[in-house]
């Protein structure tokens, strides 16, 4: 019995008055959680459903799923720091949420009005970013210029003027950045 | 399963070879009912000879650390899973998940990530970015390939260097895109612009 509490200690530890006796249950050692570590090439599978996988190749997180491996984080992955939308007793309850789409505008000068698939859930607007592309390229007539006027949490607008006067119209690409309640 | 009796001096060095029946059974018992609130005995045994154990899911715990707390990384921890829970410079409890491997400590998870409203499917959402430099001059059309190329068209933003220039997105696709820049308001200088790219790309990018 001694042997087997000995061997089990790295990873188990028996809490109770009598250690590894008549009083103790056994808990899981703080640091017990242990992935599978492998390359690239076991991403694709090699463990079972809900194994979690260390990838070395590039220090990535993965979900050993049942249809597919999903990556879970990465070395390389962007953290959002918190500021709009974050206090100190919600983060734990809020998430940073990417959304990007685009929009057709068409006529000389006008506004365009985007409603975000899913609305964000805090007070404080999203930081939105636009883009536009021309449809007559390379040719620069009729480029737009475009501004943004108003973003809430349900949507934004934007302002736009054909530069040369001539309206082709064109496709506006944005993405909004914001928190959402888990 | 039975209460634990656990009982390390049983059997001893002295005990009575007529009480293996007894004593040898209890000791299997002992074992499994310790361990039986983290680990599952899945075989058909139930917790006798012709099972094997197995962590209960959710039984295995990270190691909880402060952020300002280092551990070496070493061969023995290499894959084990840490939590961030206390960082006395923050106001912020800054949960964040690192990974220990052999050569060092890296973060992998956070509550600060950045996630896309829509599913990359089996790939991932990556943002890349660059710089196109040394424009200076007229209408030209600048080609940049994606270090890493994209499933679908990416999401192509651009900031500009000097507002004496105008900056359009040109024509793009999964691999490639071209920015179009134009001095017609008089531009002098030189200009550089500023590209950032958002979309998914393929599991084989991992």
């Amino acid at each position: 019995m001694i042997a087997v509490a000995s061997g089990l200690s790295p990873s188990f530890v028996w809490p109770g008055s009598g250690g590894g006796s008549a009083l103790s249950a056994g808990l899981s050692q703080f640091g017990n959680a242990r992935m599978s570590v492998a390359t690239n090439s076991a991403v694709t599978g090699g463990y079972q459903d809900g194994y979690l996988l260390l990838n070395r190749n590039h220090i990535s997180i993965h979900h050993i799923g049942s249809t597919w491996t999903s990556m879970l984080g990465h070395a390389n992955m962007i953290e959002h720091v918190p500021s709009v939308g974050f206090t100190a007793a919600s983060q734990v309850s809020a998430r940073w949420v990417t959304q990007s789409g685009s929009t057709a505008i068409t006529g000389a000068t006008g506004t365009a009005s985007v409603t975000f698939p899913t609305s964000y859930s805090e007070t404080a607007p999203p930081f939105v970013h636009m883009v536009s592309q021309p449809p007559n390229l390379p040719s620069l007539n009729s480029t737009y210029g475009i501004q943004l006027t108003s973003v809430t949490t349900v949507g934004f607008s934007a302002v736009f003027s054909a530069l040369d006067g001539t309206a082709p119209g064109a496709t506006i690409f944005w993405e909004s950045d914001g928190t959402i309640l888990l | 399963m039975s209460a634990i009796s656990w009982t390390e001096s049983i059997p001893s060095g002295t005990s009575l070879v007529g009480n293996a029946p007894t004593d040898f059974p209890r000791v299997w018992k002992a074992i499994s009912s310790g361990m039986t609130l983290e680990h599952l005995w899945n075989a058909s045994g139930g917790a006798s000879d012709a099972s094997t154990g197995e962590l209960i899911q959710g039984a295995s715990r990270t190691f909880q650390v402060s952020a300002t707390q280092s551990m070496a990384s070493n061969s023995q921890i290499t894959g084990r899973l840490a939590l961030i829970t206390t960082d006395s410079r923050s106001s912020f409890v800054p949960y964040r998940l690192l990974t220990y491997d052999s050569n060092g400590t890296y973060l992998v998870g956070s509550v600060w990530l950045d996630e896309h409203a829509d599913s990359p499917s089996t790939g991932y959402w990556v943002r890349q970015s660059g710089t196109i430099s040394g424009i200076t001059t007229g209408v030209t059309g600048s080609t940049v390939t994606f270090s890493i190329p994209f499933t679908t068209t990416p999401r192509v933003y651009f900031t500009q260097s000097s507002a004496s220039w105008f900056v359009w997105l040109g024509a793009q696709n999964s691999t490639v895109f071209t920015s179009i820049h134009s001095d017609r308001a008089g531009a002098a200088g030189t200009l550089s612009i500023y590209w950032e790219a958002l979309g998914p790309v393929s599991s084989a990018s991992f």
